[in-house]
Order: structure tokens, then sequence, then C-alpha cells
């Protein structure tokens, strides 16, 4: 039975529907992040589900019992902040302590809680300092420590990594990965990174105009995107429009036999992703395009291009960094297998 | 069917100043509306009252009070201050009662005294009711509230010299203070109103979202990190209070002579050396306020990197 179980929910600010009959079961112990971009109705739901925004329609169970209409403070969640929000006329170990003083624990079970949080967020030692006092990651770990030390049923958290760099960003996916397999504790993170969401989550939940686009497991979104926006959204892609004719999938560039997958005659959309595209002087796969580099974009360990057709169409393709970048104008061919192919 | 109207007095003792307040302003009141109108006073609910932790806990005398007040078209509410703030029985009476049963009902906040911290208690009052009401109560209110600072004091004080006159308040130590008040709340409000509204909202969630109840977030988390604003609108209320001229001089008496209204009658009179000596202390005084009002409104965030 799931955990969590948000069905149907409607949201809506005066004529504006920001969630349109949102369906989600998350169950116990799981990590979910609900990706998608600005506007997509995430940080909504994740309000709704803190109880801090009311539904308009639908509602919310957790563990079979119906929490739609329940208080913030009536719902033991804890919930990470974008802004961190730690109470500045606070220690640190004020903070963490606060959800246990409002629930009027004795001082020596708060003192063994707090420490057991500092503990695990690795901050000991600054338990005596003010917020002000800490860097940005260390101020998202007091919040994470926060919002766990009481113990709540679920984790809620609101793009906790936004104001963080890059470096910094990757240290704290690897440390909420592992505290949460630590606690079992079950996790909703919203962001719209989806690198982080990829790197941390066991399921996705994309979300675009109010929406749940595709629920599924990472490998899954990528591999079998259910939608253009999803393809397109997660990771790099290439779509080519074009109809399906008998076994054949047809565009302006090229056709391609599909093999079997074509039992649904008209227009379609077939996805390529950049690494299964292959790249050289002379290359061979079901497909195979000449065309010249446009732009390339060299990361270390490889090299993104664009390939420029004949036609206009931009491909976007990995290269071997380490034999040198191909320049601009050269000559290249692409090719890529039916086997790769994704169809919408 | 004509309104009603009723006042509630929250002091522990008689006779009460507050009491009489209460009921002089609920009987005036009434009697300009066409209203009838009826006072209780909260030493009347004991024992019952300090007993009871639900309404359910209290007796029958006093849960008639409760439904008087749920049901009365108006409250006119008075409280003796106790240590800069209303009494403590006052705000228990008001913890039973829903805080969404009083919504839209019209209430005067009435109190007694003599000093900077009765301005205060309204000021504070109705900075932080305010934050709890919609935007544009909150607009109309705000330019109710704070306009006897935008009003010229010349008008005011013709104002209080006329309706005292009325009320019998003429020249009386009673007049000057409620004068004063009316012209310290204003910024007392304003002071605090910034710094309620300078407060990230994300606090009150974070504190709420573990379980802290409205008035356990406002102790611990509100309250502290504003308490720069209610400490520098105490200061504002102090010297607006203590250098103010032109409403002294229309509503003050022998009786109640404030120095001001004092030096410059002496300086209209006489000369005398006094008046120097005054004067520069008066000079070093407010030095010293504003050294202080500068330390209390240092900004107290932490840096978000």
């Amino acid at each position: 039975m799931a955990f969590i179980d948000i069905r149907n929910i409607d949201k809506f600010y005066g004529g504006f529907q920001a969630l349109s009959d949102v369906s989600l079961s998350i169950p116990k112990g799981a990590f979910v992040t609900l990706l998608g971009p600005s506007g997509s109705g995430k940080t909504t739901l994740l309000k709704i589900l803190a109880g801090f925004e009311e539904v308009s329609a639908g509602q919310i169970l957790l563990d079979g019992r119906d929490i739609t209409a329940l208080k913030p403070e009536g719902r033991n969640f804890g919930l990470v902040f974008q802004g961190y929000a730690l109470f500045p006329h606070m220690t640190v170990f004020d903070n963490i302590a606060y959800p246990l003083k409002v629930r009027r624990k004795g001082r020596a079970e708060i003192v063994t809680r707090v420490e057991a949080m500092l503990d695990l967020v690795q901050l000991r030692p600054f338990a005596r300092r003010k917020p002000a006092a800490l860097s940005g990651g260390q101020q998202q770990r007091v919040a994470l420590a926060r919002a766990l030390v009481f113990q709540p049923d679920l984790l809620l958290l609101d793009e906790p990594m936004s104001a963080l760099d890059k470096k910094l960003r990757v240290d704290l996916q690897d440390q909420l990965r592992d505290i949460h397999q630590r606690l079992g504790t079950t996790f909703i993170n919203v962001t719209h990174d989806q690198e982080e969401a990829m790197h941390m989550s066991d399921s996705i939940a994309v979300m675009n105009q109010g929406r749940i686009e595709q629920y599924d497991m990472a490998h899954t979104l990528y591999r079998r995107p259910a939608s253009r926006f999803v393809a397109d959204f997660v990771g790099k892609s290439n779509i080519f429009s074009g109809t399906i004719e008998g076994t054949e999938f047809a565009t302006g560039e090229f056709r391609m036999a599909m093999n079997g997958a074509a039992a649904r005659p008209g227009a379609a959309e077939l996805v390529i992703r950049p690494e299964d595209i292959r790249l050289g002087a002379a290359v061979t796969g079901d497909v195979v395009l000449a065309g010249s580099v446009a732009t390339s974009t060299y990361s270390g360990d490889r090299a993104l291009y664009s390939i420029a057709l004949p036609g206009g169409r931009i491909i976007l393709t990995y290269g071997s960094a380490r034999d040198g970048a191909l320049h601009a104008g050269a000559p290249v061919q692409i090719a890529f297998d039916a086997r790769d192919g994704i169809l919408l | 069917m004509p309104l009603h109207l009723l006042g509630l007095a929250g002091s522990l003792g008689r006779p009460s100043r507050t009491r009489a307040l209460v009921d002089l302003v609920t009987a005036q009141a009434a009697a300009h509306l066409g209203a009838t109108a009826a006072t209780h006073d909260l030493i009347d609910l004991q024992p019952s009252l300090g007993a009871a932790v639900t309404l359910d806990d209290l007796d029958a005398p006093a849960r008639a009070v409760v439904s008087a007040i749920l049901s009365a078209d108006a409250l006119v509410v008075g409280s003796p201050v106790y240590k800069g703030s209303y009494t403590g029985l006052f705000k228990h009476f008001f913890d039973l009662i829903e805080p969404a049963a009083l919504a839209g009902k019209p209430v005067l906040l009435t109190a007694t005294g003599g000093g900077e911290k009765h301005a205060l208690v309204i000021g504070s009052l109705a900075a932080t009711g305010l934050m709890l009401t919609g935007r544009w109560l909150q607009i109309v209110l705000t330019g109710l509230f704070v306009s006897p600072m935008i009003v010229p004091s010349i008008v005011i004080g013709v104002a209080f010299a006329y309706s005292f006159g009325r009320m019998g308040l003429s020249g009386s130590y009673a007049g000057l203070v409620i004068a004063h008040s009316i012209l310290a709340a204003p910024l007392v409000f304003l002071s605090i109103l910034t710094s309620l509204r300078g407060l990230d909202p994300d606090l009150d969630l974070a504190a709420a979202s573990p379980g802290a109840s409205r008035g356990h977030r406002f102790r611990h988390v509100t309250l502290p990190l504003a308490a720069p604003g209610f400490a520098a609108g105490a200061l504002f209320a102090f010297t607006t209070s203590f250098d103010e001229v032109v409403v002294a001089l229309f509503v003050a008496s022998p009786d109640s002579l404030t120095l001001p209204v004092a030096l410059f009658a002496g300086l209209r009179d006489r000369l005398q050396p006094t008046l120097v000596v005054v004067a520069l202390l008066l000079s070093l005084i407010s030095f010293a306020f504003l050294w202080l009002m500068a330390r209390l409104q240092r900004p107290n965030t932490p840096q978000k990197h």
C-alpha cells in the first residue's frame, strides 16, 4: 500500500490553475523527486503536502488516513527550505532542539537526540555558533538536522541545493542520499535540476503546467520518456518529427526501419540520445548522415558537438575529447541504430 | 434591531480605572450609535476563568460572558498595564476563544495609565493584530493608525482641546496622557510593523512544521526577532511625549505641566540660568537616545550564501 497517496488534486489561484488532477503514490521509505521547470506546479504541490496551501479538490492520504484538512503543525512532516529559514537568534544547537522543545521533551533526551543529529550532519564542533557564522552548505545541513530530529513521517525538501555552488551541491547530494539510506525516512524533494533528481532519487515525477507528465524510475524516465516534454527536459536529446509508414519511420533527412515498433501509423516523433550517435570520418549504422561540425563544447572528459546537416538541422552528439576537438566546419559522418530510437 | 456593544475590562482589582474607562467609552459609544450596551469585568469570572484550559471548563456565568462577546456587534476592551503589557488574565481569556470566532468584529482598544508603556500596549497590539488581517484592511487600518503623524499637530491640539472640553478632561493629567498616547502610538506601531514585516515568512513556517502553535511561534520566534522594533518603538514613544509642545500647550494646565511647556513659559517670562542647564541636559539625553536607537536598529539577520 502506498504510504503517501495523493489523489486527484486540483489547485486554483483565482482563475489560474496551478495543479490539475495530480495523483501520485509514494511507498514508505522512498526518495521521490518532483522535477519540473519553474511554474510547473512542483512547489505548489510541496506546499500542499506541507499544509501551507489548501487544495481546491482532491485528497492526501498518509498511511490510509486522510490528512487533507490537517494544519501544518498537526502533520509531523519535516521541512527543508530553499533559504534554510534557520532561527537567527538561536545557536545551531537550539535551532535543532526547537522541534523537541515544542514537543516538551526532557532536557536529557533533547541533548542526546540533538547531538546524534549533529553527528549525522557532521556539525558537532559548530553547535554553539549562530547560523550567521556558518557557510551556506553548513546552514543547509543544520536545516536538515532540524527537520529530521523529531523523526518526522516525511521529509519535504524545497529546492534545498539551489543556493549552493556546483561542487558543494554534489557533496550535499551524496550526504543526503546517505542520510536517507541510514534513516529510512520517506523523502520528497523538489528541484528543477535534472542531474540532482537523477543522482539522488528512487523515482522522479516530471511536472509540466500543473500536471504530472511521467512518474517513473530515473532510468525508465531517461530511456522511455512518455512525452516530448519529458524527452526534452530530462537529459539532452535529438527529436525528429516524422511519420510512420508501414514499418518505417520517415522524416526529411532519412527513413529508418523500426523493428516491430511501428504499430501506430501516422505522425510520430523519434528521440535519439546524443550518446547513441556515433561520430567520425566514416561510421556505420542503420542510418548514416553526412554533415559538418557547427559548434563544439569541450568539458574535459568529453566534448559535445552540434552537427549541422545539409538541410540546416542540428544534431547533438558526444565525441571523445582525447583525440582533440574537431574544428568548426570539419566534414563528418554521424550514424545511429533503430534499436536506440525512442518513438513517442 | 439596535446594535449591541459589549465592554470588557481586564482589571484584577476594585475599584478599577480600567473598568471606569471601559464603562465610559462603551456608554458614550452606545449613546452615540443608539446601541444597547453592557460591560463585564474579568475579575467577576474568577476563579473559574483562571482554572479553565478550554471553554468547556468555564462555569455558567463565565460561559455567558463568552457567548455575549461572540454575539456582540462590536467590542470595547481595556486592560490595565502590568509590566509593560496587558494582564495575564486578559490574555488567558482571549486565548480560550478561537481566533476565527472574532474575525470581522470591530474592536476598540482602550488602556489607562500614564506613560510611554501604555502607548506601547496599544501600538504593539495594533501592529501584531494587523499582521493577521487581509491586505486591503491592512492598508486602510495603517492609514487610520498613522494619521496622528500626518495631521498637523496644531489641528490635533485644537481637536483635543475641544473634545476634552466636552468630556470634562480639560487641563487634566488624564487628558494629557491620552493625547500623548495617541500621538506616540503611530511611532510604536510603525517601528513594530517594520520589524515584523522584515522577518522571513519561512521562519514562521519552519516553526509550524514541527508542530509549534501560533502562540509558541510568536513567543519564541517572532517576538525575539522583532524585539528591537518593540524597544525602538518604546524609545520613540518616550521622546515624542517628552518633547511634544504644541498639543501640550493646548491641553496642559498648571496641574499637568510638561517640561517643554514649562521651559517655553520660562523663556517668555524671564530668562533664568536654569533654562540653559536644562537645555544642555536635554541635549545630552538626546544624544544618548540617538546612540541607543542606532544600536537597537542594527540588523540581526543571518547572511545567505
